[in-house]
């Protein structure tokens, strides 16, 4: 068994270390909201979101160890032996920027992946509180997955592990509605603008944005949408929750896909099912983004022929 | 320090954050009303038939044009909606009050506390009509 490359130095733990300065963020941003009331908060929907984040932590300690397995196990196996230099450190952080980015935009685009992500867009609200409402399920669902090329070729583990550690961190203090734009930051950051796109569920905004810490990736793929001024944002989720409870938010769609495809009446409709887009089905009826999106170009053009 | 113990003051801080928001004021609550569920309505492409609001008014049903039924449930600040076939929602008349299910677990049942007795409507889909 080849070993992975051990770091030249000891690696904390990044995120426990980030949480003082998330309450202390949280309790900021609230003082601000209540003085300013720029920005939204309801105390139950915080108290679920930050249950989940509990939830997420517990669920780390339970089977987390099963993501960093499957690195280690890879890593036998790797291409090259980059080690712990600063190049190698600098590429590692584009590729695990990389690798976020298509986990995000296939954790959107398919509804096995999306069952774990929809939790964090499952408020309706967007403050520092919904960055910490998290999936209890994304071990279990494989999500870790589009983290293995990385280890495969030759990053080492930990190396991976740390640059996840960092753009989780990065990724909090974007979720809230206090701070505008950013000037130039705005070109190649994902920002607090760009990702109150990416958690809109307005028609023009759905499925953009999708980056970690770099926004340039949206920009490369074309799935870069900016935030315009004329639309109030609506957040949150198409079928918006009919619930504050913990249990339902973390599987309410493991089950939704679980009633579909014990219903399903081929092999088809079960792939559909479970890899297909949120709320696709056989015959069309439900919504999908593709579908929204759709009907809204549609009404567009139609406004548009009329004041013709 | 272990991850149980860490969990354990999260846990406590959590908490604290929670009565914080609270004790901030952040217990704002929507209320329904005719206007409302037409606006609901309308966003679903359809036209208000008929209605009821529970007492409270932090829930609603009401018959849309096309056949269709729409349940609404307040979330704090917010609204929740369910439209959908009236046979794909399970109606059940209570001592003072409807129940409304649908094959989703985002939506819970919704209890409706309506005036006594339910509105004609409203019973006449709980017997399936």
């Amino acid at each position: 068994m080849r070993a992975p490359i051990e770091p030249p130095f000891e690696i904390p733990p990044i995120v426990t270390y980030a949480v003082p300065a998330f309450v202390l963020l949280i309790i900021i941003e609230m003082i601000v909201v209540r003085a300013t009331h720029k920005g939204r908060y309801q105390f139950v929907d915080s108290a679920t979101s930050l249950s989940m984040g509990l939830g997420n932590q517990v669920a780390k300690v339970l089977v987390g160890a099963v993501a960093v397995a499957a690195y280690y196990w890879v890593s036998q196996y790797r291409l090259f032996d980059l080690g712990w230099t600063w190049p190698v450190l600098v590429a590692c952080f584009f590729a695990e920027d990389l690798a976020y980015y298509w986990m995000h935009r296939v954790s959107h685009e398919r509804r096995w992946f999306w069952a774990s992500h929809v939790i964090h867009h499952s408020s309706q609200h967007y403050n520092l509180t919904t960055a910490l409402r998290q999936t209890w399920t994304g071990t279990l669902g494989l999500t870790f997955i589009f983290w293995l090329p990385l280890v495969w070729i030759g990053f080492p583990p930990e190396m991976v592990l740390m640059f996840s550690g960092i753009s989780l961190v990065y990724q909090f203090w974007i979720h809230t509605e206090l701070i505008d734009r950013m000037g130039p930051l705005e070109w190649v950051f994902n920002t607090p603008s760009h990702h109150r796109v990416h958690h809109a569920i307005n028609a023009r905004y759905l499925d953009a944005n999708y980056a970690g810490v770099l926004i340039i990736w949206d920009r490369i793929f074309g799935t870069f949408v900016p935030e315009t001024k004329d639309e109030k944002i609506q957040y949150g989720i198409i079928s918006q929750l009919g619930t504050f409870n913990p249990f339902r938010v973390a599987f309410h769609e493991w089950l939704g896909i679980w009633r579909d495809v014990t219903g399903a009446k081929s092999f088809a409709e079960v792939l559909g099912y479970l890899f297909g887009p949120p709320g696709w089905s056989p015959d069309g009826s439900r919504k999908t983004s593709a579908s929204i999106k759709a009907a809204w170009r549609a009404q567009g053009q139609s406004a548009a022929t009329a004041a013709e | 320090m272990s991850d149980w113990i860490i969990l354990a003051i999260s846990t406590v801080f959590v908490a604290a954050m929670v009565v914080f928001a609270a004790l901030l004021g952040f217990r704002d609550t929507v209320r329904l009303d005719e206007a409302e569920l037409r606006r609901l309505a309308a966003g679903e492409g359809a036209a208000l038939e008929e209605w009821a609001i529970a007492r409270g008014q932090r829930a609603a049903a009401a018959r849309l044009s096309g056949g269709r039924f729409m349940a609404v449930r307040v979330m704090g600040d917010g609204i929740s909606v369910r439209v959908a076939r009236v046979e794909a929602a399970r109606i059940t008349l209570r001592r003072g009050g409807v129940t409304l299910s649908f094959a989703d677990t985002g939506f819970p049942p919704l209890y409706l506390k309506t005036q006594e007795p339910p509105a004609a409507w409203l019973a006449s889909l709980a017997r399936g009509g």
